[in-house]
């Protein structure tokens, strides 16, 4: 078991009387990189500003190793943080701006040198020293960035959506990048972001978000795989969320069809059940016995597959496969009992 | 540009022509001539005599130490005011002091008369609690007073629009690296506002260099300045000769202090850039 690095308990914020975090718990391990996620306004940046010392907690506790830190101002936590908007200084270069906080420290200008060196050789800007912040391109402002919230050797550092200002490519290239950073200078990393595909690629753990309440937290392949409610489900990919029943444990029916699966009931008030299916998962075929019959209403090439919406009865299904359909085929949908997942009825 | 733009800035051009280049051809004209309409360097020659360059010094160090009092005063006044989260009270705040612009500026040098005078307001209070009257007009402080009261505002006003813009990002990123709020200050906020304080310190500066109302009220004639010695020169001694050659040499001396300010400004010109 790893050390915990950082904790909250009971977490709460709020802005003029509204929620925004709302008693919220978490735990994040020594080297981890953790990701919140959740649409915009779920509380995930105030809780990072939280963590950082920018903003206040209206109550509940937020620990470093075993010591709360509520109290400590920002420019006392042995935390940094990596801005959206770079916020490098516009007065200093390169050197200047990650120098900045090993000067405050009053470090001798032999070691200050060393370190600008190899930080902007972590970043992949070697020789970049003299260079103006503001003749640089975002990709390299904002590894600058990077390299300066490492200067002071944090204990953990904090990213707030840092890609999100940059175009796809630079972006896909960046995600590798701050992921061999990661795993080269051995820090823990709490990111937030919105993107999903983001968190998959480079969390070891996402807390996914919504209303200022924790909806799941958990590696990226169970959240994937195993979302506990259709928030999850339909924000981490695409997904298909069809209502079904179930009468008992393993057995679901759903569009008239009934389906083995691998989950119990959920609940037994009710027999009522919130199915959910990757569109990935979904077989496409000759309609057969035990299909879900439909026919193809729209095709739209992906890249690596085609993206096709079947229409059955009432409820249209998404389905990503590589072969190709034509519009107005009667097709049949199937699926393993492992790509059903059952979630209780709201 | 095209044609008809051209001709659009005719208006413009004829303005400059009749209003700014004649005045300064004039001026140069007058001040290398004398009397009898030859070209003469005797108007310059007097004015480098001790009287006058000590009127050009006391110009210039009062016009000095009326800026710098402006800045002192000017720059907390700016950022407090910046700092303010609410827009509107931001601008209330604002408004109150620029508000005594709106008044005219001779109005309200007489005013300080009517407050600083042996029979004025302090006089009489001083007066009134058995305390020693005091000589608070007709001397430099007056002066100095007078300026700072009616130029503060020019100081005030460039160093709060820089204030605001700078992004507040730059002071978090600032805490967050370890700058405590007074090192955040010395280090981020205060150099990234210098453009400001170098519009603010032209501003107040160059009118109170060439000011010949403020010392002729509240200075009372034995503090002569360079601009009153122009306006005396012009006006009653009817010598334009001489008053223009002073104007030139006052020009000069603004001309350079703009160009060193302009220095100071490019190298922060980058830096502006990017706040924008």
């Amino acid at each position: 078991m790893k050390k915990t690095i950082i904790e909250a308990r009971n977490l709460y914020k709020e802005f003029d009387k509204t929620a925004v975090v709302k008693h919220i718990n978490f735990t994040i391990a020594e080297n981890e990189f953790v990701t919140f996620l959740g649409p915009s306004g779920c509380g995930k940046t105030t809780i990072l500003r939280m963590i950082a010392g920018f903003e206040m907690p209206t109550s509940g506790e937020i620990f470093l190793y075993d010591k709360v830190i509520n109290d400590i101002p920002a420019y006392l936590r042995p935390l940094n943080t990596v801005f959206q908007n770079y916020a490098l200084f516009p007065h200093m270069n390169v050197f200047e701006n990650i120098a900045f906080p090993m000067r405050l420290k009053k470090q001798d200008k032999n070691s200050i040198g060393k370190k600008v060196a190899q930080l902007l050789d972590v970043v992949n800007l070697g020789g970049y020293e003299q260079r103006d912040v503001s003749s640089l391109s975002g990709g390299q402002q904002q590894r600058v960035a990077i390299a300066r919230a490492l200067a002071n050797d944090p204990k953990v550092l904090l990213l707030d959506e840092p890609l999100s200002a940059l175009d796809l490519k630079m972006r896909k290239e960046m995600q590798v990048e701050l992921k061999k950073i990661q795993q080269e200078i051995k820090k823990t990393f709490i990111y937030v972001t919105h993107d999903q595909e983001e968190a998959l690629t480079l969390s070891d753990k996402i807390i996914v978000l919504n209303h200022g309440q924790i909806q799941q937290s958990g590696t990226p392949t169970d959240i994937y795989n195993e979302p506990v409610n259709t928030f999850v489900a339909d924000f981490i990919g695409e997904s298909n969320i069809i209502d079904g029943s179930m009468t008992k444990d393993f057995e679901v029916e759903f569009l008239g069809k009934k389906f083995i699966c691998v989950d119990e009931k959920p609940d037994q008030q009710t027999n009522r059940v919130i199915v959910v299916i990757r569109p990935e998962d979904i077989e496409i075929g000759q309609r057969q016995e035990h299909t879900i019959n439909g026919v193809v209403t729209s095709i739209v090439f992906k890249g690596v597959h085609y993206e096709i919406m079947v229409q059955c009865n009432d409820y249209d299904f998404m389905v990503h496969t590589t072969d190709y359909h034509e519009i107005g085929k009667d097709v049949g949908l199937d699926f393993g009992p492992d790509d059903i997942h059952i979630m209780k009825a709201g | 540009m095209n044609k008809n733009m051209r001709v659009l800035g005719l208006p413009y051009v004829a303005w400059m022509l009749i209003f700014i280049c004649l005045p300064i051809v004039l001026l140069g004209v007058y001040s290398f001539t004398n009397n009898t309409g030859n070209f003469s360097l005797e108007n310059f020659k007097s004015f480098f005599t001790p009287i006058y360059i000590q009127i050009l010094l006391n110009s210039l160090y009062l016009a000095f130490i009326s800026t710098v009092i402006c800045f002192i005063l000017g720059y907390p006044v700016a950022y407090i005011i910046a700092k303010i989260p609410s827009e509107k009270t931001r601008n209330t705040f604002l408004l109150l002091f620029i508000l005594p612009m709106w008044m005219n500026f001779l109005l309200r040098t007489y005013s300080w008369m009517t407050l600083l005078g042996n029979n004025g307001l302090i006089n009489t209070l001083l007066q009134a609690l058995s305390l020693p009257q005091l000589n608070l007009l007709y001397n430099s402080g007056a002066v100095l007073l007078g300026m700072v009261y009616n130029f503060l505002p020019f100081m005030i006003y460039p160093i709060y629009s820089i204030l605001i813009k700078i992004d507040a990002n730059y002071a978090i990123a600032a805490g967050d690296l370890g700058a405590n709020p007074r090192q955040t200050f010395m280090k981020i906020t205060f150099p990234l506002s210098i453009p400001g304080v170098i519009t603010g310190i032209t501003m107040v500066f160059m009118p109170a260099v060439s000011t010949f109302v403020i010392p002729s009220l509240l200075g009372g004639g034995q503090n002569m300045l360079i601009g009153n010695l122009i306006e005396q020169q012009l006006m009653q001694a009817g010598n334009w000769h001489f008053g223009s050659a002073a104007s030139l040499i006052m020009m000069t001396i603004i001309l350079i202090a703009m160009q060193v300010m302009n220095r100071f400004d490019k190298t922060q010109q980058k830096n502006m850039e990017m706040l924008a």
